[in-house]
């Protein structure tokens, strides 16, 4: 049995790391104290981008085969994932949600959509919502 | 309104006012669907595009420092000098 320095409880050995002076829990809520007082996250980090995209690099191909069997293994649940991720696009009226749109309207491919038709058909669709709004 | 981007501007313009209750949505709906016919003659142009499998050059969706910058080298060197 050991006492926490930081809440002072009484808690068994394995309650700590190592032979730390704080418990587990009390390194834990520090540990999301520090994360939550960061206003640019660690994975948010410039360097640390340039550390993703070079790892996603070297590794895409197995990175896409595990999606692939993930898919393949929970169907159900890629589904419920993308119907989330449609539902907030549509929302947010995101790029990806109105350039799909304009895409499928105009038989194109999403890339062939340009940027400034997709801002001002965003827009477009904003004041389009608030109308109806204003009608029912 | 020469470019996707003063449109936006004003759509914009109109959804805050609309937002705001300065204006009646009927007013509203008038100026969104003229915006509709600007940007369905866009897409249209933009179709024309792709199936012709060439880069759109349409003057309506460029941006407007390369419209500046292409207006100020017309006006320096004539006409012709954009036209690629």
């Amino acid at each position: 049995m050991k006492t926490c320095r930081t809440c002072n409880q009484t808690k068994p050995a394995d309650a700590y790391r190592g032979t730390r002076s704080a418990c587990r829990e009390c390194e834990k809520a520090q540990r999301r104290e520090w994360y939550a007082a960061q206003a640019v996250k660690p994975h948010q980090r410039p360097e640390m981008n340039a550390y993703y995209r070079q790892w996603y690099a070297a590794h895409a191909e197995s990175v896409k085969a595990r999606a692939v069997e993930w898919t393949k293994a929970n169907p159900d649940k890629r589904r419920d994932v993308c119907r989330e991720n449609t539902a907030r696009q549509r929302a947010k009226l995101s790029d990806a949600y109105v350039r799909r749109m304009l895409a499928q309207e105009m038989g194109l491919r999403c890339k062939d959509v340009p940027q400034p038709l997709v801002e001002v058909q965003r827009e477009l669709l904003k004041i389009k919502r608030c109308i109806r709004e204003h009608s029912i | 309104m020469n470019t996707a981007s003063e449109l936006r501007a004003e759509l914009a313009q109109v959804f805050a006012q609309l937002k705001a209750g300065e204006i009646k949505p009927g007013e509203a709906a008038e100026l969104a669907n003229l915006a509709g016919k600007m940007i369905a003659s866009a897409k249209v142009q933009v179709e024309y595009y792709a199936l012709r499998n060439e880069p759109p050059e349409i003057g309506f969706l460029k941006d407007d420092a390369r419209r500046a910058g292409e207006d100020a080298v017309r006006k320096m060197f004539g006409d012709d000098t954009c036209a690629s």
